[in-house]
């Protein structure tokens, strides 16, 4: 019976190390998570792509109007994509504040409600 | 053993780089309950955080529901203490933490290490104090769960069984897993007769259940191969792999199973391969959503290619649905292509033979642009395979050159192109080279990456000798070698097994691949074994139907049809082969006992586990005056050991009498000659040297080098591989000499020895005789042996009435009386062959032709004057 108390030993550490890990190892996971989908935000919208060929006509396009028409287009496109981008990461960072702040958020209700008792 | 009691101390492990790996896992057997019951723990913890979660929500939503739903944004809901929520908050932490150890659980395995490959690694054992400044890393963390069970219960059986844990323990309790049915499932092997015999020859240790040094090296090699490997756990089939390295017994007992190490690791490779394809297609559905999925590139800078597309397919545009091959071990082209297309060069131009893989090369190439993993001018872009069968097919070359020059300009507008263009040859026919020089100027204006494709010969004539040499880089893809070829089917069998539902034993694809490098010469590895692979999926399928296994023998069917040899001389073993020799060569050969026996023990001897690998499989002179079965024996050791008597090439060596004709051999500056032309195309064969001592000493050099390093060099600078050919060069220098001596009955073994002392020598040089294995003295023939040959020789007439219908007899009286007209003492049994023809098949054509014989009759030769036909029944 001796690894028993080892095993429970164990289990009241690993939930005292749970809150610790949260906000060591855990937000380091979680930074990466928020970064990496910004990332894959910005490749799926392209936006710094549609800027950087701001001034290149599309489809080939070289005479003036093609050049004119082209400068409109991808100006709109950039500021809608950009606006899409904004509201995207918005969102992401909001989850990632929810993360910061809901074990702290549940402990004080948890300390709260237990006045019932 | 002290290593281990070491633990208090100091703690066993290996070094590498900064790293400390050690075995943190079971090591006793009392550890083992721990191990289990936290396992179980573990699970429990789970499932209870779970319930609790649930739980929690409802009771949620019960106060929701007591405190009505507009309650639910009303600060005092919240801040009210109250004992459902309180239920809901605990249950709220405890789902956080549940989420924390799942996240920790999925990132516990450790990145792999840089190791290289073939470095050998020893335990030691370091002292806490020692291991300051490295990273320790629990290899048993990133064990799989079957891994690690099977290590738990090889402690327990060794416990039972009063030892340490052995090598052989772990392999017993390894069987049970899954993954090892699959395994020795592909070897065909059932896992009981492996266990039966384990079970035999399982060795004690003292130790009660302790792990031995051993089996603590063999876990820290697994993780090591499984990092090599980079894999992202170190699964049982690797464990598997690494016990039986370990364990000479176990390799004995694999042996005898007809396993060998190699076989292990390539069907480990397999079970590993699949788990890859499988990632793959899960990772590529994932990475292709963000590629562009039409024509345009993401810039929208893109133009239509309306005639491009007309001559043309857009492979990345196959690759984002993963129908394409997956390439294995092409690393190296790879950085070849992408070193040539960073250092600014136009073009790479894969050169190798039809079916060695370089269109799976450029399909890799295409893998690798949807995961955007290449080069800044490859990203963003489409990879366009250019038909050129299409351009130049059916057109004048005015049109071809209309058509090449359109669809340039649809290369050079679209802007997002990387162009592949395959089989360069095609420019060989019509006039294709003035347009390959069209071609060549098109490229140099367009500026788009290009990768073609060809075979040496189309390099040379189409890429060398015009201007699209200054465009492309050469590199050269060679054919595999039969292990990669070997890995390659296990990819490509995944697909097979799946379309038709049969599946391959590892013999079978190993068989492929041997037996059409053996015998299927025209095409190359892997393109033909995968078509073989193919065809027996499907032969397989519709003979036995699905769930069924492909094995050896249904390859060796396939190989059988297309060579047109029979199946028995590709499945029956060389020993066989060997063992049987003189009974069925005297099948075929009257007499000549010492030449035959002198032949088989030769090629015996130069056979029996002493393959050089650097030689042919056997050299032999055979000397004797001519009719006496030289050829004939010949023959019929290309038909024993090639399965074919016509697996033969056959030199006259009067033919070559003068110093030129060395180039006739191996063919003058930039051709290939004749000699190597004919063992390039057929390399297992029985060369035959007829008449050696008139051929050109300098012809007699060459032969030197052929018989000592089995290899010559053609005129184009190809090697030519002699090592699978059976040279046997015949000769009738000294054939007075051998008539007289055994005339006066002196014994084979002395005339041999006298003629190669003294006759011989001044046809040849003795460091010449000295190179074959076997110096074959044949006798001038009885005029008994005459007659058997005769008999013989009536047989194959007698075949083929009988197919005519009638029946053939030529009774013994006959048959002396032939012997008799067609022996001669000079040229042995040759003129009976044309008797045979005026007696016996001259005189069955004027019977056949005058209506004499019908179908059912009989005709008996008494003698040759007298000869009775039967009437055969009426119908």
């Amino acid at each position: 019976m001796n690894f028993l108390k080892l095993i429970l030993i164990d289990a009241i550490f690993d939930v005292l190390y749970f809150p610790l890990w949260w906000y060591s190892k855990g937000l380091v996971l979680a930074i990466r998570w928020v970064g990496r989908s910004i990332l894959e935000l910005e490749n799926l919208l392209g936006v710094s792509i549609w800027a950087k060929n701001i001034f290149t006509p599309m489809f080939g396009q070289y005479d003036l109007q093609g050049r004119i028409v082209s400068f409109f287009m991808r100006f709109f496109q950039i500021i809608f994509r950009s606006l899409a981008f904004l509201l995207f990461s918005a969102f992401y960072s909001v989850l990632f504040v929810i993360y910061l702040i809901l074990p702290v958020i549940t402990i004080y209700f948890i300390a709260l409600h237990l006045s019932i008792l | 053993m002290n290593l281990l009691k070491d633990k208090q101390r100091g703690r066993a492990g290996i070094f590498t780089g900064d790293y400390f790996l050690y075995w943190g896992g079971a090591m006793t057997a009392k550890d083992v309950p721990i191990k289990k019951i936290k396992r179980l723990w573990n699970k429990f913890i789970d499932a209870a955080l779970i319930l609790f979660g649930l739980f929690g929500i409802l009771n949620l939503f019960y106060q929701v529901y007591l405190s009505g739903a507009r309650g639910f944004f009303h600060r005092s809901f919240w801040l009210t203490p109250n004992i459902h929520l309180l239920i809901f908050f605990l249950a709220l932490f405890g789902l956080l933490y549940f989420a924390s150890r799942i996240t920790r659980a999925a990132h516990f395995f450790e990145n792999p290490l840089k190791i290289s490959a073939g470095e050998k690694f020893e335990i030691k054992t370091a002292l806490p104090e020692e291991l300051k400044n490295y990273k320790q890393i629990d290899v048993a963390r990133s064990f799989s769960l079957h891994s690690e069970e099977a290590l738990e219960e090889a402690i327990m059986l060794a416990k039972k069984e009063k030892s340490a844990v052995l090598p052989e323990y772990l392999f017993l309790t390894l069987l049970n897993k899954p993954k090892m049915k699959i395994l020795f499932g592909r070897l065909g092997i059932p896992i009981k007769s492996i266990k039966d015999r384990v079970l035999r020859h399982l060795s004690h240790k003292e130790g009660r259940g302790g792990l031995d040094v051993s089996v603590l090296q063999i876990l820290l090699n697994t993780y090591i191969t499984a990092a090599l490997h980079k894999n992202k756990k170190a699964r049982s089939n690797i464990l598997c792999l690494e016990v039986v390295k370990a364990s000479a017994i176990l390799k004995e007992i694999l042996y005898d199973l007809n396993i060998n190490e190699e076989k292990l690791e390539n069907v480990v490779k397999w079970v590993e391969i699949q788990d890859k394809l499988r990632a793959r297609y899960a990772e590529f559905k994932q990475a292709s959503v963000f590629r562009p999925r039409g024509k345009m590139n993401r810039a929208m800078t893109a133009v239509q290619t309306p005639v491009l597309d007309r001559f043309s397919e857009d492979i990345t545009f196959f690759a984002r649905r993963g129908a394409i091959d997956f390439c294995i071990g092409r690393e190296e082209s790879f950085k070849n292509i992408f070193r040539i297309i960073e250092s600014k060069s136009r073009g790479v131009v894969l050169v190798g033979e039809r079916g060695v893989g370089k269109s799976a090369i450029i399909d890799g190439v295409a893998e690798l642009m949807i995961k955007e993993d290449v080069p800044k001018d490859f990203q963003d872009k489409r990879l366009i395979r250019l038909s050129l069968s299409e351009i130049l097919g059916g057109a004048t070359g005015e049109e071809a050159g209309k058509k090449l020059m359109a669809v340039m300009t649809d290369v050079a507008n679209s802007g997002n192109i990387v162009l592949d263009i395959p089989n360069l040859e095609y420019f060989l026919s019509g006039d294709g080279i003035s347009l390959a020089a069209l071609l060549a100027e098109e490229l140099n204006k367009v500026r788009v990456p290009v990768l073609a494709s060809t075979t040496p010969e189309g390099y040379k004539r189409v890429v060398e000798e015009t201007a699209l040499s200054g465009i492309f880089e050469r590199v050269e893809v060679p054919e595999p070698d039969k292990n990669l070829a070997i890995q390659i089917l296990e990819a490509e069998s995944a697909q097979i097994e799946y379309q038709t539902g049969v599946y391959f034993s590892y013999d079978a694809l190993a068989a492929a691949v041997n037996l059409s490098d053996k015998y299927l010469h025209d095409r190359y590895l892997p393109e033909k074994a995968v078509a073989i692979i193919k065809e027996a999926g499907l032969a397989v399928k519709s003979a036995r139907g699905v769930n069924s296994l492909v094995n050896q023998e249904d390859i060796a069917k396939i190989v059988s049809e297309k060579s047109k040899i029979p199946v028995s001389a590709l499945t029956e073993g060389e020993k066989e082969k060997l063992l049987k020799l003189e009974e069925v060569i005297h099948n075929r050969i009257i007499g000549q006992e010492e030449a035959v026996d002198a032949v088989s023990r030769a090629l015996r001897r130069a056979r029996a586990g002493m393959e050089s690998g650097k030689r042919p499989i056997a050299n032999f002179l055979f000397l004797g005056p001519t009719g006496v079965g030289k050829t004939e024996l010949a023959k019929t050791i290309a038909e024993v050991y090639f399965g074919n008597e016509e697996a033969m090439v056959r030199l006259d060596m009067s033919e070559y009498q003068e110093k030129q004709s060395v180039y006739r051999m191996i063919g003058k500056e930039g051709e290939s000659g004749y000699l190597t032309e004919a063992i390039r195309k057929s390399p297992y064969a029985l060369l035959l040297l007829d008449e050696l001592e008139k051929a050109h000493p300098d012809i007699l050099n060459l032969f030197l080098q052929v018989m000592e390093d089995g290899r010559l060099t053609d005129g184009k600078g190809k090697t030519i591989d002699f090592t699978n050919i059976i040279l046997v060069a015949t000769s009738n220098a000294g054939s007075d000499f051998i008539a007289r001596e055994i005339k006066a009955g002196t014994k084979a073994l002395q005339i041999k020895e006298m003629l190669v002392d003294e006759k011989l020598s001044q046809y040849f040089r003795p460091e010449f005789l000295n190179r074959f294995d076997g110096v074959v003295v044949f006798r001038p023939l009885h005029e008994d042996e005459i007659v058997k040959i005769a008999g013989l020789l009536i047989i194959k007439i007698a075949k083929k009435m009988e197919t005519k219908g009638i029946e053939l007899v030529v009774e013994e009286k006959a048959l002396k009386e032939l012997a008799k007209l067609g022996f001669d003492p000079k040229f042995g049994a040759r003129p009976l062959r044309r008797v045979i023809a005026r007696e016996i098949e001259d005189r069955l054509a004027n019977m056949l032709l005058g209506g004499k014989v019908k179908r059912r009759d009989k005709i008996i030769f008494h003698s040759l004057s007298d000869i009775e036909i039967e009437q055969g029944r009426k119908i």
